[in-house]
């Protein structure tokens, strides 16, 4: 009754950006660490092909086993691995600060719904 | 899976920061002292270790998600230092000798200075990390 697909789909993309933020972490941490491969998290292609066949389902988000289904993927980046300075500390850092972004629009978008909700089940403060 | 984990994968790189800092430290500490050939002091370097997560709860194969970094040891580098002929020293052998650490101080610059580097990184992912950690619990509000 609750949730619906925008906002089953907007909790998944906060997992998968949690999940992003450790792989950063991780990455960053072992930035001088030799033959570690650098990971990377992939969710967004997976999670926007399940909210359009959920939207064709159009059961009015009844199920949303699609977008239930979907896992946010690790992945190691191939090849380059064995040597130190591999890793490219800006592209961590740049993909850091765009995870961090991402994340604080998702969890306002989530809040306001949640908000909107409140407003529907208080009767808008009237009641 | 905690909500904390990425803090403990920072933290695990911070520690390692501070540990490579302490090895670099004591390094330029000891780059002039001289002692009996064979006996002087040796450059320190940390050999670090990836720490893989593993599949089923501990035991499965190593999953592809990242982990935290581990300071696996503490390594002598076995190459001799340099011999100086300074015959008034106390610890010179019978020829005059004594023996210079092998430590190169721009050598200890450079790491020291990627050592601070890292550090930084680090401690923006930890920040990061405790913002998003706070965000998601902010939803409860």
């Amino acid at each position: 009754m609750f949730r619906d697909i925008s906002n089953a789909a907007v909790e998944k993309a906060i997992i998968g950006l949690t999940r992003r933020h450790e792989a950063i972490a991780s990455n960053l941490a072992n930035l001088e660490t030799p033959g570690y491969r650098p990971r990377r998290v992939h969710f967004e292609d997976a999670l926007q092909r399940a909210v359009e066949r959920e939207t064709e389902l159009s059961d009015g988000g009844a199920g949303l086993q699609e977008i239930e289904a979907v896992q946010p993927r690790n992945r190691m980046q191939p090849g380059a691995g064995g040597s130190p300075g591999n890793m490219s500390v800006e592209r961590e850092l740049t993909d850091l600060a765009i995870t961090n972004l991402h994340h604080e629009a998702l969890t306002r978008i989530l809040a306001k719904q949640y908000g909107m909700l409140r407003t529907a089940i208080t009767g808008g403060g009237r009641g | 899976m905690s909500i904390f984990r990425s803090i403990d994968i920072s933290s695990s790189g911070l520690r390692a920061g501070r540990v490579r800092m302490d090895v670099i430290a004591q390094n330029i500490a000891n780059v002039d002292s001289t002692a009996a050939p064979g006996t002087a002091y040796k450059r320190r370097e940390v050999v670090l270790l990836a720490d893989q997560p593993r599949r089923a709860g501990g035991l499965g194969p190593p999953s592809n998600e990242g982990g935290g970094v581990r300071v696996l040891a503490i390594r002598e580098d076995p190459s001799p230092g340099m011999m100086v002929h300074e015959p008034s020293h106390p610890a010179a052998n019978a020829e005059g000798y004594v023996e210079r650490p092998n430590v190169s101080l721009p050598l200890e610059m450079v790491d020291m200075v990627a050592a601070g580097r890292a550090y930084e990184a680090n401690a923006s992912a930890l920040k990061t990390g405790r913002d998003i950690a706070k965000r998601t619990l902010d939803i409860l509000r």
